[in-house]
């Protein structure tokens, strides 16, 4: 299964992951996401490894607040988050481990939006479609 | 997908979407565009965004968009709405991620004959003066107590630090400040985001561009404005940052959360709101007036690294500024003898001759109105006008509007063959990456003399300049 893929939108960035659960869905989301920032993630040095913890009041929230919490981070101090680990997961709460590395942005978000936000479940697992403000 | 036949035409360039198109429309959605360019964006969301707009508690008129519309989150880029402060909302979905973009623009006392031969080596200094791209901090790293001076503050900080003259100030939107900014209500997460990029420039359709006027429309406004043909001017396209960002960001977040205590139901997430009045639509306000100054001191310290950077290339005689303009952002306006809290998202103000909030000096122009174009077309220098005020809230467009999606420009588009297209044009492009320059590239985007066309021929603005680029900063 691929883990996300980027699609068209006329201004800005949409990109769509794939899970076959909740927390693999996150994962590849906010995977989509630093691919999109760092481009070739797989050859950032991780030196720190960081909990991330936020809450929602439904799903859709979690998610938006979830990427918007990594992408704060990552244009604050330029580093870049990967090899996730989710701790605890449930509709409103998400706790999770990632590693991170010190790199530079070749692209950049300016916000994670709501609109046109889809979960989606399906027979073979769930997928995610995110536009992002760029 | 709506087709054009559901438009009433008012005018070969006004159309109007009426009320009882959708039941939960509170006023008419109107456009100003040619049919041409209508039925160009029938096939993206714009319209329906705009629609949605028009459903939002205490809008009054119209919701209404300008002919550079394309489509947004919540709101279209190209939307302005006109919300009663006394019971009406407020919406960070009306004003966008990046609060208080706006354009400055500088005008040199050089004919561009007597700097060509210095354009390269003053477009570098400019470079390696004004942080561009992804991940360039500034020339300041401020400490958390004069960070919220600034957002307090706004330009008034700048010139107490030496950055500004008293002149920019008073040739600035608002005095380059809004006095409900509170910096207490900006989170640390804001604060931490925007602290290291004032003076900054950034990414995407961002840029410093060295131009030449190309162009007078109307002599007697560009003189007394200080502009004449073949002058050398300098353009600033930028606004409040990761800052801005972040402010807009958290309080979407907020306003979701609250969303079920209101008595109004919502079309779109995105265009999450508060009414004005409440605590939540206060709180928002003031961080977004506070973000709104850090945006006009960005824009104030990017023009006085510019002064120093044309200082060690041409020597004296100091650029002055011909004005600075917000083009996303929510502001508190009277029009028609009532207060409306005016949300303008890819808009710009656009005041007439004698308004009380325009500059002393420009009372018997109107206001300028600065609009870019693409780094490989024109940009315009436009004036406020009586029916923008009777019309528009006092609003026109902001630019040209994209035509092809980044990731499309990115693929179809050739690094070479656009390098060299800028180049016959005769523009010095100086950027960080080969990706942003292919987003930004002229093919990108719809044609702004058509946009210009539109407002002007409605009156939204009247033309006074065109500049032409010649060297870039991206």
């Amino acid at each position: 299964m691929k883990k996300f893929e980027f699609l068209e939108h006329p201004a800005d960035i949409k990109i769509r992951s794939y899970g076959k659960d909740l927390p693999e869905l996150f994962i590849n989301s906010a995977l989509g996401m630093m691919t999109f920032l760092y481009e070739n993630v797989n050859s950032i040095q991780t030196t720190q490894e960081e909990t991330i913890e936020v809450e929602a009041e439904d799903l859709e929230s979690l998610l938006v607040n979830w990427l918007s919490e990594l992408l704060c981070d990552s244009d604050t101090h330029h580093r870049c988050f990967i090899k996730f680990k989710i701790l605890f997961f449930s509709n409103t709460k998400l706790i999770a481990k990632a590693e991170v590395g010190n790199a530079i942005a070749q692209d950049d978000i300016k916000a994670v939006t709501y609109h046109d936000l889809k979960i989606i479940k399906e027979d073979n697992g769930w997928n995610a479609t995110v536009i992002y403000d760029i | 997908m709506i087709s054009i036949k559901q438009f009433n035409k008012l005018s070969d360039y006004l159309w109007e979407i009426p009320k009882s198109f959708r039941s939960d429309m509170q006023v008419p959605a109107r456009i100003y565009a040619t049919e041409q360019m209508l039925k160009d964006i029938l096939h993206e969301k714009a319209i329906e965004q705009l629609i949605n707009v028009a459903t939002l508690p205490g809008i009054e008129k119209f919701a209404l968009a300008m002919p550079d519309i394309h489509q947004g989150y919540g709101f279209p880029i190209g939307g302005i709405a006109a919300i009663r402060s006394q019971d009406g909302i407020i919406s960070p979905g009306g004003v966008g991620y990046d609060i208080n973009c706006g354009v400055r623009l500088l005008a040199s006392e050089y004919h561009f004959d007597e700097l060509k031969e210095k354009l390269t080596d003053l477009i570098n200094q400019m470079q390696r003066e004004v942080p561009s791209g992804v991940g360039r901090g500034g020339q300041l790293a401020l400490k958390v107590n004069e960070l919220d001076k600034v957002l307090n503050k706004g330009i008034n900080w700048a010139v107490n630090h030496g950055y500004a003259l008293k002149e920019d100030q008073e040739l600035t939107e608002s005095n380059g400040y809004l006095y409900e900014a509170e910096a207490s209500l900006v989170s640390s997460h804001a604060k931490n985001r925007g602290a290291d990029q004032l003076g900054t420039l950034g990414s995407g359709n961002h840029f410093v561009e060295i131009q030449k006027v190309v162009e007078i429309f109307d002599e007697n406004i560009a003189k007394t404005w200080g502009l004449f043909k073949n002058q050398i001017t300098i353009m600033i396209h930028t606004g409040s940052r990761g800052l801005g960002h972040q402010v807009c960001t958290d309080y979407v977040k907020l306003m979701n959360k609250k969303i079920t205590q209101y008595s109004f139901t919502l079309p779109d997430r995105e265009l999450a709101c508060a009414p004005f009045h409440s605590p939540e639509g206060q709180d928002y306000f003031q961080a977004m007036c506070a973000a709104a100054n850090f945006a006009w001191v960005n824009r104030q310290l990017i023009s006085h690294h510019i002064r120093q950077a044309w200082i060690k290339i041409v020597g004296k005689s100091p650029l002055k500024t011909i004005y600075d303009v917000a083009h996303n952002i929510a502001k508190l306006e009277k029009h028609f003898g009532k207060e409306y809290m005016m949300h303008r998202k890819g808009a710009t103000r656009s005041f007439c001759p004698h308004h009380p909030e325009i500059p002393t000096r420009y009372q018997s122009t109107g206001q300028p109105v600065l609009i870019p174009g693409s780094m490989g077309t024109y940009s315009y220098v436009l004036v406020g006008t009586d029916d923008a005020m009777k019309n528009a809230f006092g609003s026109t467009c902001h630019g040209a509007g994209r035509s092809m999606s980044r990731a499309k420009a990115k693929k179809t588009l050739n690094y070479s063959e656009l390098r060299k297209e800028l180049s016959d044009y005769g523009v010095i492009v100086r950027s960080e990456s080969v990706a942003g320059l292919l987003e930004e590239a002229p093919a990108a985007y719809k044609d702004i003399h058509d946009v210009i066309e539109t407002v002007a021929t409605e009156n939204l603005a009247k033309k006074v300049a065109k500049l032409k680029p010649v060297a870039i900063i991206k």
